[in-house]
């Protein structure tokens, strides 16, 4: 009775000096809104994970070392190969230039350095490949290069040999050659049938000599249509302000070029639509539960000015929770920055409660002091009560190892307790202070006096209904929770971060079109070793990884010592051959043999793409790049043609006169023989060995750090990496590779399996935390009892409902605990009044009036934080957050319909047992419970 | 894209090697193969030479469908073929591609350790080296190696024990007897009603024990003989799997001369 006295105390007090309240009240508004303005966003997943985690600190430790492991990526389409080409040097240029963009970027990577593959070309290619290089290269004349091409490939087709046109390494090495030989064929053609002017036949023999040394310089797809580039940032991911304008200069440095079009993905365009998905799902699911919430506080409330001021309240109390988030944990992140939505959901409730009570005891004509003391008297309790769960339930959290997760518990525990303090102190001292005027309905009059409002009567008739029919009821709730008990185990984790974030984003569509187009997931794996040969093997190991497509390291640019010395052998026996000795004498007989060999090669381009078909299906690189320079082609069908390059040149090369095409043939031949010979012997020349000095300097930053005592290697997944367990043994596979084995994805996997295990955990401490709470309010076994049964029903419910709609992630993993801090709230304010009310003598309650006035506070609550979290459930755009909101708009929806239909029955029964008992009548359990 | 795979200049070698077409030829093989295992007991002999008569055929015709599933997760290929299979000193099996379009028509004549391809895309005939029979037919065949199933007997290359038996199966286990047995053990479940393999396990040491199940299941007639209509191998290390369905099969049947002929088998 002391509580109940001490409650009607500060209520009476606080409608004493209501001014006083507010003004203090404003103070502490205006500090959180100072701190507010202070407050950050984090997306950065390593911060969210324990601090002794080797992924996280391997994340971080390479952030620092390389200054960024993150890459903005784009895709450029042009009208044609070469103005794709243009445009993307161009943009190149720009970005590295312009005043918005040049401090942001640390490289480009476009094509290949030029210089770099003149002078190291042969020391990269494999020990094994280098002899036939050395049959191809013994003349550096057209045909018999041509016919020592076609002798190779087809000896290479069948030889036997193990190795088949499979796994990625194989597809990417078929369609880099086929690329080269069709511009080889493209530019011969065009050589042929191009000025014939001595200068224009050098730059066709320079262009031809390089297509066949080195192939496209440049990242296309197989069609040749697309390029994709990659641009290293200066700054860490975790700088928003670069992050933003960066992306925003590429974007504008991009409309600015005409003729092509630009797609941007990698970390930095996901960060950044990671960053605009935060804000808003920050702002308008709070926005739009806050409308919504206003229109049902119209059609339910009489005095429209409570409504308001409930708002007012509950604003400022997440105004005070924001300025402490803002000093507590300075930043908010991916699971933290649903707290707002949360909050106008649950905090909504405290206001409810207290307003309504209000106004129906301001009806009986009380003083507002009286009214204040006895609305504080009866129902300050138990929102307590439920505040206090709902704030165990969020605190509970701060003992996570999860950084994310404690900072959240902190942030909505907090948040709890101070919309419960605004909604005892500032919504009573503004009810006192603009009273309005009462009609006789309580409400204030005015424009809206007469519309109708809601009386919820519907659910303590349910309630009552359900008491009556108890045995039916509770048959009905025991099957559906059978039923439900049998799909709870096809719930689901989600451990892909891609899936997390903002969907339908540029950078995810942009993601999506490189997977198509080049086969290539943006999504990196990391790993670093302390010198060059450690990174060799390390990078050897992870190749054997599941889902590598590909692994890249300094080490594929400078090989080993003993790789460099038997490649030297054979690099020298290159350079010692004369390769224009055997002059080639041009007549119609030699352009006959070079339109054969033409041929030649393209039967065995096409039998090279056949065999890709049968290996690596239809859909591969290398079959859709013959389809693309050649035609489709089905067996002996033949489909639509591609660009027929072999065929055109041979066809170019038999048009016309022979003689003349001879004289032409012959022009070309003598300059790019002479090109050829020269490029080989740069490659050949000085039998230096390669070091690390000699690489192009964006190479070099790229994968070794400033100081030199990191190596970074850099892992791309396939892009067939997708589902649960695929993620989970592509993380497994690296960390068992190399522990600290990093990147966003590794991430993702490491912080969902702690979230998984500590949501299991704090649900169980919830849970127990929960049942001392009510064992201590009730102080009765029984009470406890007729709370908890419905309760895990309703529990068991929103389990075997929530696989229809979507899967658990590492933020609504926290849905657990808060159902159950939040949903025991509905069944402690139904007992609360149902042992408030006068049983009859025979033991029996009218529940219908019993619970009229709690019925509409519970509806009320529980619509408003179904809206609170369905706003986040239809409106958020991260998927995480919006998964969330359905999670808990289904958790909460079956609380409610468990306290209004279970408990109801529950109860009834247990006090007619308790009636026949004898012993005591139900009414004296209850009045001693109470 | 790092510069290797640009330059290398003769890397294509590693796409037109034999090992696709010819090893596919040898999964085709799969539903048809002797089962013939040797026994180091006496009762092991008597199983496997059961088995042995019973899939022992002069000449079969089968049609069959193989569906890989890669282990990267990228989308699974599906092919379609009509083998042939001789019985003779050498083995002899022609595989022609039914499906799909990209490859309809491409055949495969093995005779003995010789294979030769015919590509119909551009009407040419090439003949393929022998190859290792060890090698992964991860390209084509899926997770099927040459020499799992790969027309040589069970008998040749490993030693049987009867591990123990239930009333409806035998549990064999083989211990590899050369250098050339592709696993260092294998274990068979045979039913003993249907004297078939219900299941073929794997084990090599370098990869940690057993890595690859086969499966044999929905077994039905065909053409008088019950054969398994679904075999599924499985890479339990890697997580991918092929599976071959057997659609058609009859055996001792008479084959044109041709089927068999290099110079002809294309026509």
């Amino acid at each position: 009775m002391k509580l109940r006295e001490t409650l009607e105390t500060t209520g009476r007090m606080i409608a004493r000096y209501p001014v006083f309240v507010l003004a203090v009240s404003a103070v502490l508004t205006a500090l959180g809104i100072f701190g507010a303005s202070r407050l950050g966003m984090e997306t950065d997943l390593a911060k969210l994970l324990p601090g002794d985690n080797p992924a996280a600190q391997s994340y971080t430790a390479i952030n620092d070392a390389f200054k960024t492991s993150s890459v903005l990526v784009a895709v450029v389409e042009g009208m044609n190969r070469e103005s794709t080409i243009k445009a993307a040097e161009t943009f190149s240029e720009r970005l590295k230039s312009d005043p918005r963009t040049a401090s942001l970027v640390k490289s480009t990577r476009l094509s290949v350095n030029k210089e770099f593959v003149d002078r190291w070309g042969l020391m990269l290619v494999d020990e094994d490949d280098l002899p036939d290089n050395e049959r191809i290269l013994r003349s550096a004349r057209l045909v018999p290069l041509l016919t020592a091409v076609n002798d190779v490939m087809e000896e290479k087709l069948s030889d036997g040999d193990d190795e088949e046109v499979e796994g990625p390494e194989g597809e990417d090495d078929a369609t880099a050659m086929m690329t080269r030989f069709a511009l080889f064929a493209r530019d011969l053609r065009s050589a042929i049938e191009g000025p014939a002017d001595p200068v224009s036949t050098q730059k066709a023999a320079e262009v031809l000599a390089d297509d066949f040394l080195v192939g496209d310089r440049y990242l296309f797809d197989p069609e040749g249509k697309n390029l994709l580039m990659t641009i290293s940032p200066t700054f860490d991911i975790g700088d928003r302000e670069s992050l933003l304008a960066l992306l925003g200069g590429a974007r504008d440095i991009a409309d600015g070029i005409e003729g092509a079009s630009f797609a941007f993905s990698g970390d930095v365009a996901s960060e950044a639509s990671e960053q605009e998905a935060i804000n808003a799902d920050v702002f308008y699911p709070s926005i739009i539960s806050l409308v919504i919430l206003l229109v049902l506080f119209f059609f339910s409330f009489h005095n429209l000015r409570a409504i308001m001021f409930a708002t007012i309240a509950l604003v400022a109390g997440i105004v005070l929770d924001l300025g402490f988030a803002a000093v507590a944990v300075g930043e908010l992140n991916m699971i933290t920055s649903s707290f707002g939505a949360l909050l106008v959901g649950l905090g909504i409730d405290f206001g409810i409660h207290i307003a309504i009570r209000y106004e129906m005891i301001r009806k009986s004509n009380s003083s507002p002091e009286d009214a204040m003391a006895e609305t504080f008297g009866v129902i300050v309790l138990p929102v307590a009560i439920g505040a206090v769960t709902t704030s165990i339930a969020f605190y509970s959290l701060c003992f996570s190892q999860t950084v994310g997760f404690r900072q959240f518990g902190l942030i909505a525990g907090t948040g709890i307790l101070t919309t419960l303090g605004a909604a005892m102190t500032i919504l009573p001292a503004l009810l006192v202070v603009f009273p309005g005027r009462q009609t006789a309905e309580g409400g204030n009059g005015g424009l809206f006096a007469k519309r109708r409002v809601l009386g919820y009567r519907g659910v303590s008739r349910a309630a009552a209904f359900s008491a009556r029919h108890r045995g039916a009821v509770l048959a009905v709730a025991s099957a559906v929770t059978v039923c439900a008990a049998f799909f709870i185990p096809k719930n689901r984790f989600e451990y892909d971060m891609r899936k997390m974030g903002p969907q339908g984003t540029e950078a995810q569509k942009t993601d999506e079109l490189i997977g198509e187009l080049f086969g290539l997931s943006t999504w990196q794996a990391l790993a670093t070793a302390p010198d060059l040969e450690s990174a060799r093997e390390l990078g050897e190991r992870m190749k054997d990884a599941p889902f590598i497509r590909r692994v890249e390291s300094l080490a594929d640019y400078v090989p080993s010592r003993t790789e460099q010395e038997s490649r030297l052998a054979i690099i020298e026996r290159i350079g010692a051959n004369d390769r224009l000795s055997d002059p080639f004498e041009w007549d119609g007989a030699a352009v006959a043999i070079l339109a054969n060999e033409v041929r030649r090669l393209e039967m065995n381009v096409i039998e090279l793409g056949d065999l890709a078909a049968a290996s690596l299906g239809e859909d591969s690189m290398p079959v859709r790049s013959r389809t693309a320079m050649i035609r489709e082609i089905f067996g002996a069908e033949r489909g639509k043609s591609g660009e027929e390059v072999y065929t055109r040149l041979a066809d170019a090369i038999e048009a016309g006169d022979a003689g003349a095409m001879a004289r032409r043939l012959s022009a070309i031949d003598d300059d790019f023989s002479a090109e050829l010979d020269r490029r080989v012997s740069s490659m050949t020349a000085g039998g230096k060995h390669l070091t690390e000095g000699d690489l192009p300097r964006d190479i070099l930053d790229d994968f070794r750090s400033s100081s030199g005592d990191r190596y970074l290697i850099v892992a791309q997944p396939s892009r067939g990496l997708s589902g649960d367990d695929a993620i989970a043994r592509f993380s497994d596979g690296l960390v068992a590779v190399d522990r600290t084995a990093t990147g966003t994805l590794l991430l993702g996997v490491e912080l969902s399996r702690e979230v998984l295990a500590e949501s299991r955990t704090f649900a169980i401490v919830v849970g127990i935390l929960i049942l001392i709470t009510l064992f201590i309010s009730f102080r009765s076994a029984g009470s406890v009892l007729i709370c908890v049964v419905p309760f895990f029903m309703s529990i068991v419910w929103t389990f075997g409902i929530y696989p229809f709609f979507g899967r658990f992630g590492i933020v609504n993993a926290l849905s657990l605990p808060l159902i159950l801090g939040v949903g025991i709230d509905y069944a402690v304010h139904f007992l609360s009044a149902i042992k408030d009310a006068s049983p009859s003598g025979c033991g029996r309650i009218d529940l219908d009036s019993a619970l009229s006035r709690t019925g509409k506070a519970v509806a009320l609550s529980c619509l408003t934080t179904t809206i609170g979290f369905g706003s986040l459930a239809f409106a958020g755009r991260f998927r995480g957050i919006a998964d969330l909101g359905m999670t808990l708009l289904i958790g909460i929806t079956c609380c409610f319909v468990a306290a209004v239909f279970v408990l109801p029955a529950i109860e009834s029964l247990v006090r007619e047992k308790g009636s026949r008992g004898g012993n005591k009548s139900a009414a004296e359990d209850i009045k001693e419970a109470i | 894209m790092n510069i290797i795979e640009r330059i290398g200049l003769s890397r294509f070698a590693r796409a037109g090697r034999k090992g696709p077409a010819a090893r596919l030829a040898a999964v085709a093989v799969l539903s048809l193969v002797s089962m013939a295992a040797s026994f180091a007991d006496e009762k092991g002999g008597t199983i496997v030479r059961r088995i042995d008569e019973l899939e022992r055929s002069s000449a079969s015709r089968s049609v069959m469908e193989m569906t890989v599933n890669p282990s990267d997760g990228g989308s699974s290929r599906t092919f379609s073929v009509i083998s042939f299979e001789k019985d003779g000193p050498a083995e002899l099996s022609h595989i022609e591609f039914a499906a799909p379009r990209s490859v309809k028509g491409l055949r495969i004549l093995t005779k003995g350790k010789d294979s030769w391809a015919f590509f119909p895309s551009t009407g040419r005939v090439r003949k393929i080296a022998g190859s290792s029979r060890s090698g992964s037919v991860q390209g084509v065949g899926g997770d099927f190696s040459y020499d799992d199933l790969g027309g040589g007997s069970w008998a040749d290359d490993y030693d049987f024990n009867l591990l123990s038996e239930t009333s409806d199966a035998w549990f064999l286990e083989g211990t590899r007897k050369s250098a050339d047995s592709a696993y260092d053990s294998v274990k068979l479940t045979v039913d003993k009603k249907l004297e078939l393999p219900l299941l073929a396990s794997f084990a090599k040491a370098k990869e940690g024990g057993y890595y690859k199940e086969l499966s044999f299941s929905n077994h039905r007639d065909f053409g008088g003989r019950i054969r398994a209509g679904e075999m599924l191998m499985k890479n339990t290390k890697k997580g991918s799997s092929t599976l071959v369905l057997l659609e058609e099969a009859a055996f001792d049947v008479a084959l044109e001369d041709r089927l068999f002929d290099p110079s002809r088998f294309d026509k």
